[in-house]
């Protein structure tokens, strides 16, 4: 069975559109051209493409796989906000080891004259 | 002996260093910031799409001399409920006693946000993963140990001068601990990186193709809204019957359009598509860049350019385009 991409059928359908109000626009111009009608016509195709446009984008958005792929981007974020963090982590260990050495060597300059 | 064993470590923390993934910071950032724009754009686009609703409906009650009423929820003011929430305050037909529902076009715009917020904190953790200030604060940290370890060897030299031969180890001893842990965490967080967003592309790519639909989705009610009104305030000045009009009145309608016309140019030179597409192309050269592991490389900060510029283009175009309102009347329906 002939599998139907939905964007492939708006996109072309979107390109079909506006390939026919390229063709009205150009009639604006002949002599004694209705053009109050080819507008109102032009507006017609265009509320068109734009209503297909939506419809495309509501199909995407109900389906399956698109709750997929935000999870897979939601955990791919977390994954990386817990790395950015152990940053953090470490620049706080860092801190309190150096001030546990600073710690030692004044106690070891204050007991120095007793040694 | 003691110099071969201080010499080796600072030699492949040099090595490694190449790899850091602070390298890739100028072009993460700008990644991110593309991703911001983006965002940004499309939560214009929603407001105006709000706002073009309430003209709709605005221009149909005025038509239709609609006897209206304020929902009762307005007279309330103490949130109900749980979760605690304050009940919808709008302006409705008399006899309607909830607020409309969304439209066509808010109703999937609306179906489209996960992509969005996911792709923008996708996008802040990437960047706090090589944001500077975090090397900063290590290297200073770092540091203080470095300076915290000579304190002590000098000390410990004065009451003990046998231990003199020490002093030449301890000092930069403690210099390495503090570059051990950077060294690890940096290998850690580029490992990270680079799986990380090798795995995501895939799903950038997929994504990428709901944000532009539903970028395109906008501009194209954008341009349903500023197309018709342009045409129609043109008619007169196209039809031959424009001979008739005095010289002034000729004048103001030819302002009138020559700004609606500018207008409708400025929001119709955005591209979401391409934009969309940029970004994909930007992601997919981070991850092919980091996997390579060859440092910064021009043709990734010239992809990062072209959809930070494109994705700015896009965003100065909705703005253009939600700034030049709409017409009063009500425009054809677009989706139901």
């Amino acid at each position: 069975m002939t599998q139907v991409n939905p964007n492939d059928v708006a996109s072309s359908g979107s390109q079909d559109i506006q390939s026919a109000i390229a063709k009205l626009a150009a009639l604006k111009t002949r002599p004694g051209a209705l053009i109050v009608a080819i507008d109102q016509k032009i507006n017609d195709l265009q509320a068109q493409d734009a209503a297909l446009t939506n419809l495309q984008l509501q199909t995407m958005v109900d389906s399956q796989k698109f709750g997929q792929e935000v999870a897979t981007m939601n955990a791919a974020a977390g994954a990386l906000k817990t790395e950015a963090a152990n940053m953090q982590v470490a620049v706080n260990d860092l801190t309190a080891v150096a001030k546990v050495v600073n710690t030692a060597a004044s106690l070891v300059t204050a007991l120095a004259p007793f040694v | 002996m003691l110099r071969f064993y201080i010499s080796k470590p600072l030699w492949m923390l040099l090595a490694v260093s190449a790899c850091s993934p602070y390298v890739y910071s100028q072009e993460i950032n700008g990644f991110s910031n593309g991703v911001d724009a983006v965002v940004a754009s499309y939560q214009i686009g929603l407001r105006a799409m709000d706002a073009i609703a309430i003209r709709q409906r605005d221009a149909k009650f005025a038509a239709d001399r609609t006897r209206l009423i304020l929902l009762p929820g307005c007279d309330q003011i103490a949130a109900t409920g749980t979760p605690p929430k304050l009940p919808d305050c709008a302006i409705v037909t008399f006899g309607v006693s909830s607020a409309p529902p969304p439209n066509a076009v808010q109703k999937a715009l609306a179906g489209a946000a996960p992509a969005f917020d996911a792709l923008k904190s996708y996008a802040a953790a990437l960047t706090a993963v090589t944001l500077a200030n975090d090397e900063t604060a290590l290297n200073q940290a770092t540091q203080s140990l470095t300076t915290a370890a000579n304190g002590l060897t000098t000390a410990v030299t004065k009451i003990a001068p046998q231990a003199v031969s020490a002093k030449g180890f301890m000092s930069p001893a403690g210099g390495l601990l503090g570059q051990g842990i950077e060294f690890y965490l940096d290998r850690r967080r580029l490992a990270v990186l680079r799986n990380t967003v090798q795995a995501v592309d895939p799903a950038v790519d997929n994504l990428g193709q709901v944000v532009s639909t539903a970028l395109l989705d906008i501009w194209k009610q954008q341009l349903l809204q500023l197309g018709p009104t342009m045409r129609d305030d043109a008619e007169l000045l196209e039809t031959p019957s424009v001979t008739s009009l005095g010289s002034a009145d000729y004048l103001a309608k030819l302002s009138a359009l020559e700004v609606e016309v500018d207008a409708y140019t400025q929001a119709r030179a955005a591209d979401p598509t391409a934009t969309a597409r940029a970004m994909e192309a930007a992601h997919h050269q981070l991850a092919q860049a980091l996997m390579s592991s060859n440092g910064q490389d021009g043709a990734i900060l010239a992809t990062v350019q072209a959809f930070v510029a494109s994705a700015g283009q896009l965003k100065a175009a909705f703005e253009v385009a939600s700034a030049s309102g709409g017409p009063s009347k009500a425009p054809p329906e677009t989706a139901k």
